[in-house]
């Protein structure tokens, strides 16, 4: 090799040449040393030997692209048309040769050989191989434009220059592996990471191959996971793994790669599966040649594992491979398992929970049968038990009943358990799970369960709160079954939603029975019963109303009950008393209704709002047919009349020849004892004693049948007790001288003058001492007498004592004692005499004067009578009867007070009389007309209903007892509230005198004339024909007005604002103004003041209702100029009525006159 | 003498009680009815007139109020005799006019007692 003379920097050459070419060398070598990344040392390369003093003309540097074989050029100097990423094929060119042979190439005239590109004329080159760790990663390019250029010097210059390079080279590429294997440690980690979020096993092993395979740059990757169950592999990812789709492939272990690595737990590289032995059958027809495996293990437990293949047999899996390859198996293992655990926990719960739904589903189930037998086939199928009982307690015998069962070998539905026997027992007596795990030889199993394949028991309380509500048991009949905590988890889980669908079950049950309980109580009622629906139609009625009422309940069902049986008089009140009852107010009234057939009915009937959850959902009616009873009570007052007619005749008529007896005989008597005949005298007096006994007998006779009519009357006046208490002692002396008794009066004091009925006061007395003196032989009758007065003065009594030391009586006597026609002993009449009347008479003589009679006796020693009477008995009258008086004389007045009455469009009138017949007839005759009558049966209970109900008129009694008529008008004429209520006094009595003075509006007396008292009441009564204006800027609280003044009878009509109402009024003409305040345009207090300043409607009564919290200053304003304020809100709507009354009562009364408005407030 | 109308229209009743009477000085004079009793109020004037209040036509109540209603015989005290205390006979004889009553049977020395009271002996 010789050097060029001309050469530019020649090869050869020593001295200063050869010292440039040593600094050359320097200087490339640091620079090489200096870089760090592949392309700079490359660069470095090139730039260094491309130097003047070593007089190369091309330098190159090519690295062996590793997919294709190309060399491609990474850094050159000296020629323009060698640019760098020029890639040269394989096969082509002279700076192939190093690749081939890893040697250095010299081509003295590179013309001479074929492979040479020709870029530029003659010239020589030199090509040296890069090395690192002996494999050939490039190629070292250097060229002169002269032939035979290079010597032996350059060829060991190039070479340590290419050694350094591929050294250099090396280092960098471990340097880029350090940091790519850095990076993809992180790729990976942020990967798994972000995957492991899905926990969605397979797209997550989809996600883990996918991942792997690019990172690796295989061309195939397949995973599989262990199933523990099947003891095989699954593949359940796989990236371009053959023609088929190889999910769900399965392997066993030892079978092909996946299968070797699963038994090994060791990774394995194959560099040629198609010609690997232990290759499975299932991927024969596989493209890929190099294949590379690893188990996925965790701790040792194998989870799956994963493979990676790659077609290319120049892909050789070397140690970076199996370094990656062992990291995604180490992260896919973790994250298959924690997704299998997942998944697998997930299904368990989504199981779960769906059977928990069900048992949800279940609790809308309403059969309870059903829910049993549902409730226990779901525990048994969530547990995966052999079988189970469900038993339920029964609170009222307090043990279990078995309810259900399930695959139990023996059914032992309606078996008991008490408590605390068996399983179930326990659980129900400790509310606690019980856990048994060998029941057969469990000491406390029930005797019931010997035969049973039972062997392990779990059985949890069903509970709602603390209340018990049966027990489940669930029983394994495998020896090797045990129930866990799991297991009792999930039980007591699914108890408390068993236990409220049974309950619901149970009460649905409960309330189903109940229901059927009632309609069957309904219908076999004797009471006729209808429902009515809130628009008064039927909904249904018992048999016993299609019996009374002669219609079908399919007939009248849906129909209006008014319409159907009420007759043409009743029907406005029946309507009314519908309506009344649907606003909860029951009716209890007597009225007449028809049969289908036209028959008429008395009937009493009740009825009664149905409220469900306190609204009104209709009303239930309940009929009694009176017709008979009221026939029998008609038949039977009439027979009592006759009764007492006939023993009133009677008496007249038997009296008649007892005069003649008694007289004559006396007249004899007389003749004789003038004559001197003494003989026949005693004959005689005998005959007339004994007409004077018979005579005794018959008064005692008709006074009874006389209080029994209710028509014995009471005389009060004021007189001496203690001489009548004399007198009647001298009056009874003869009696007690006859059988050799004392009389004796006892008094601690003068009794002074008492008010009372003095010939029933003496009669009581004479009675009781003549009854004591006929029973006691030789003994002592005392008459103590006593008065005693309270403290306060309210109680002022007189006490008489009359005691006998005769015969006494018995319990038994005792008992008939006060009895009609009843002496203690039938013997005692023949022996004693008397009517036996006496007692019953001066008892009832007593309690009419407002006191009693009292007996208290010992057989053999005495009795004593203890009479106690008011030392003032009230004013009386014919009432006092009347309130006192028979039974049947109340009840039929408390009947009439209860009658129907009308719907009060044309007033509310209160009629105060004690007479039922006067309440029956104006109710008749005032309901005609329109008037609601109310009543009430005296005085005071008559006030009370003024105060309530503040009615347009009253209708006055004078005789009544408790409080009469006269009282009643002073008091109400005192009442500043209740003087404007006019009243019509109606009485027997003509004291109209007097009745004006006290205030009367108008004086009738009875028989009343029905014509007459309507035309006297509609003077009193307000006009109902001029309106009341309302004016109210609220539609809505002008509506509730309207509704309340309009159910009252009054016509109404509205104003939105106080111009409106101004507008309004002289074509309106009302007759009073309810006002708001607070209104648009013109509020409540200009209107008022207008009205009050114009002389048309200045006496025009103004009602303000108003939400208005008043100021003094606002009261001020409003004082003089309306009536009467009341706050909305503050009272009911109602309260509005009795206010509007009396306003209107004073205008009619103040006509006329000047009259100053007291303003009142009622808030 | 005495003069005494007994106005009765039982003939048993008249017969004793005048009997009685005539027995005791006084002079008896009879009506058989109410109508009777009235006329013979104004044409025998009686000093006393003892009325029985059950009678045939017009009864004792209405006889004597026409008695009391005549400016002639409205001084002449009437004594009502009435078959038994009903409820309300005193009260009605009362304010018929009657100035006493007693009740039938008669006790003779009782009905004395008031006619000779009556007539301002007693």
């Amino acid at each position: 090799m010789t050097g060029s003379p001309d050469a530019k920097p020649g090869p050869e050459g020593g001295g200063a040449n050869g010292r440039r070419r040593q600094a050359a060398l320097l200087r490339l070598s640091t620079a090489i040393a200096a870089a760090e990344e592949e392309t700079e040392i490359c660069h470095a390369v090139a730039d260094g030997l491309y130097d003047e003093a070593l007089g190369y003309d091309f330098v190159a540097v090519l690295l062996v692209d590793g997919a294709t074989g190309d060399r491609v050029l990474v850094a050159s100097r000296g020629r323009a048309d060698a640019p760098e990423g020029l890639h040269v094929k394989p096969g082509v060119g002279l700076s192939e040769r190093p690749l081939l042979d890893g040697r250095l190439h010299y081509t003295p005239k590179v013309t001479q050989d074929t492979r040479y590109l020709p870029t530029r004329n003659e010239g020589s080159e030199v090509d040296l191989p890069l090395l690192v760790n002996r494999d050939l990663v490039g190629v070292l390019v250097v060229e002169s434009d002269r032939p035979d250029a290079f010597g032996p010097e350059d060829f060991e210059i190039l070479q340590a220059a290419a050694n350094q390079t591929g050294i250099a080279i090396g280092r960098a590429r471990l340097l880029a592996a350090a940091q790519r294997r850095a990076d993809e440690e992180e790729a990976l980690r942020a990967t798994m990471s972000d995957l492991s979020a899905q926990l969605e096993l397979s797209t997550l092993l989809q996600s883990v191959l996918e991942r792997a395979v690019g990172l690796l740059g295989v061309s195939h990757g397949e995973l599989a996971i262990f199933e523990p169950s099947s003891q095989d592999l699954v593949v359940v990812a796989g990236h371009n793994v053959g023609e088929r789709d190889t999910i769900g492939t399965r392997m066993a272990i030892g079978e092909g790669a996946m299968g070797h690595v699963a038994r090994t737990h060791e990774p394995l590289v194959i560099p040629n599966y198609r010609e690997w032995t232990g290759r499975s059958e299932q991927y024969e027809q596989v493209e890929f040649v190099s294949v590379m495996v690893a188990p996925l293990l965790i701790g040792g437990r194998l989870v799956g594992a994963l493979a990676f293949m790659d077609k290319n047999p120049e892909r050789v899996f070397g140690d970076e491979d199996l370094r990656l390859l062992n990291l995604f198996a180490r992260h896919a293992a973790i994250a298959i398992d924690n997704a299998r655990l997942f998944t697998a926990e997930r299904r368990r719960a989504t199981e779960q929970q769906a059977l928990l739904d069900t048992l949800k589903d279940l609790s809308g189930e309403l059969e309870l049968s059903k829910v049993l037998h549902g409730v226990l086939e779901r525990a048994v199928t969530l547990l995966q038990v052999a079988g189970g009982e469900l038993a339920t307690w029964d609170p009222v015998r307090q043990d279990l009943e078995i309810v259900a069962s399930h695959n139990m070998g023996t059914n032992a539905v309606g078996t008991r358990m008490a408590l605390g026997e068996g399983a179930m027992g326990q659980v129900a007596e400790t509310s606690e799970p019980l856990v048994i795990p060998r029941y057969q030889e469990w000491i406390s199993r029930s005797d019931k369960y010997t035969q049973s394949v039972v062997q392990t028991v779990m059985a949890v309380p069903l509970l709602i709160g603390s209340r018990l509500v049966g027990v489940i048991a669930a029983v394994h009949s495998e020896p090797d079954r045990e129930f866990g905590e799991e297991d009792q988890r999930l039980l007591e889980l699914f108890a408390p939603q068993a236990a409220i669908a049974i309950e619901n079950a149970r009460l649905f049950t409960e309330s189903r029975r109940q229901k059927q309980y009632f309609e069957e109580l309904v219908r076999n009622s004797p009471v006729a019963i209808v429902t009515l629906d809130t628009s008064h139609d039927v909904v249904s009625c018992n048999p016993a109303f299609e019996k009374m009422f002669g219609y079908t309940g399919d007939e009248i069902r849906g129909r209006n009950l008014d319409d159907l049986i009420t007759t043409p008089e009743t029907r406005v009140d029946a309507m009314g008393y519908t309506q009344q009852a649907l606003a909860r107010n029951p009716v209890e009234i007597i009225s007449r209704r028809r049969r289908k057939d036209g028959r008429l009915l008395d009937v009493e009937v009740l009825g009664v709002p149905v409220l469900v959850d306190g609204k009104p959902e209709g009303l239930m009616a309940l009929y009694h047919d009176i017709t008979e009873l009221l026939q029998a009570r008609e038949d039977a007052e009439s027979a009592n009349r006759a009764k007492s007619q006939f023993l009133a005749n009677m008496s007249h008529e038997l009296r008649t020849p007892l005069n003649a007896i008694i007289g004559y005989s006396e007249m004899l008597a007389e003749d004789l004892a003038d004559e001197g005949d003494g003989e026949h005298v005693p004959d005689l007096e005998k005959i007339g004693t004994a007409g004077k006994h018979l005579l005794a007998l018959i008064n005692e006779i008709l006074d009874l049948s006389k209080i029994e009519a209710g028509k014995m009357e009471l005389y009060l006046e004021r007189f001496d007790a203690d001489a009548a208490l004399e007198e009647v002692m001298t009056t009874i002396d003869p009696v007690a001288s006859r059988n050799g008794n004392e009389l004796v009066l006892k008094r601690d004091g003068p009794i002074g003058e008492i008010r009372s009925d003095v010939v029933k006061f003496r009669q009581i007395l004479l009675n009781l001492l003549s009854n004591a003196c006929k029973f006691t032989d030789n003994g002592t009758v005392t008459l103590e007498a006593v008065r005693s007065t309270s403290g306060d003065g309210l109680s002022d009594r007189v006490t008489l004592s009359i005691r006998d030391t005769g015969i006494g009586m018995n319990e038994e006597q005792l008992g008939r004692l006060f009895e009609a026609f009843s002496q203690a002993d039938v013997s005692t009449t023949r022996r004693f005499g008397g009517t036996g009347l006496g007692l019953v008479i001066s008892r009832r003589f007593a309690r009419m004067m407002g006191g009693d009679i009292e007996v208290a006796s010992t057989p053999g020693e005495g009795s004593v009578f203890t009479v106690s009477l008011p030392a003032e008995v009230p004013e009386p009258g014919v009432s006092e009867v009347a309130a006192s008086g028979t039974e049947v004389e109340s009840a039929e007045l408390e009947l009439a007070l209860r009658r129907a009455s009308g719907p009060g469009t044309s007033g509310t009138i209160l009629v105060i009389d004690d007479d039922p017949g006067t309440h029956d007839l104006l109710r008749r005759s005032l309901a005609r007309e329109g008037y609601r009558v109310e009543g009430a049966p005296d005085g005071e209970s008559g006030l009370a209903r003024i105060r309530e109900l503040r009615p347009d008129a009253i209708i006055l009694d004078i005789r009544m007892p408790r409080m009469d008529g006269w009282s009643v008008l002073s008091k109400l004429r005192a009442d500043p509230d209740l003087s404007a209520i006019p009243v019509i006094v109606l009485s027997m009595l003509d004291d109209r005198n007097v009745g004006y003075a006290l205030g009367a509006a108008d004086y009738l007396t009875k028989p009343v004339d029905a014509r007459q008292l309507v035309a006297t009441l509609s003077r009193f009564c307000p006009d109902r024909d001029a309106p009341i204006l309302v004016v109210e800027d609220d539609p809505g609280a002008r509506e509730r007005v309207r509704r309340v003044l309009e159910r009252d009878g009054w016509k109404v009509e509205e104003a939105g604002n106080g111009s409106e109402a101004l507008a309004l009024l002289p074509e309106l003409q009302p007759q009073l103004v309810v006002l708001d305040l607070m209104m648009p345009e013109m509020d409540g207090f200009e209107l008022a003041a207008r009205l009050r300043a114009d002389t048309r409607w200045r006496t025009l009564p103004v009602l303000v209702l108003s939400a208005l919290d008043l100021s003094a200053e606002q009261r001020q304003r409003l004082s003089g100029s309306v009536d009467v304020i009341m706050q909305k809100g503050g009272s009911e709507l109602e309260e509005l009525l009795p206010e509007i009354r009396s306003l209107l009562d004073s205008a009619r009364g103040a006509e006329g006159e000047e009259s100053t408005r007291p303003e009142r407030n009622h808030e | 003498m005495t003069k005494i109308l007994l106005v009765e229209d039982d003939e048993m009743n008249r017969d004793m009680l005048s009997r009685r009477l005539l027995k005791r000085n006084y002079e008896v004079v009879i009506a058989t009815d109410g109508e009777q009793g009235v006329a013979m109020a104004g044409s025998e004037n009686p000093d006393l007139i003892l009325m029985d209040m059950s009678l045939p036509g017009i009864d004792g109540w209405t006889a004597t109020r026409q008695v009391k209603s005549d400016e002639a015989t409205r001084s002449i005290p009437v004594i009502a005799l009435t078959a038994h205390a009903m409820a309300g006979d005193r009260e009605k004889a009362l304010e018929a006019g009657c100035d006493d009553f007693d009740t039938k049977p008669v006790e003779l020395q009782r009905l004395l007692g008031k006619i000779e009271a009556l007539l301002g002996n007693g």
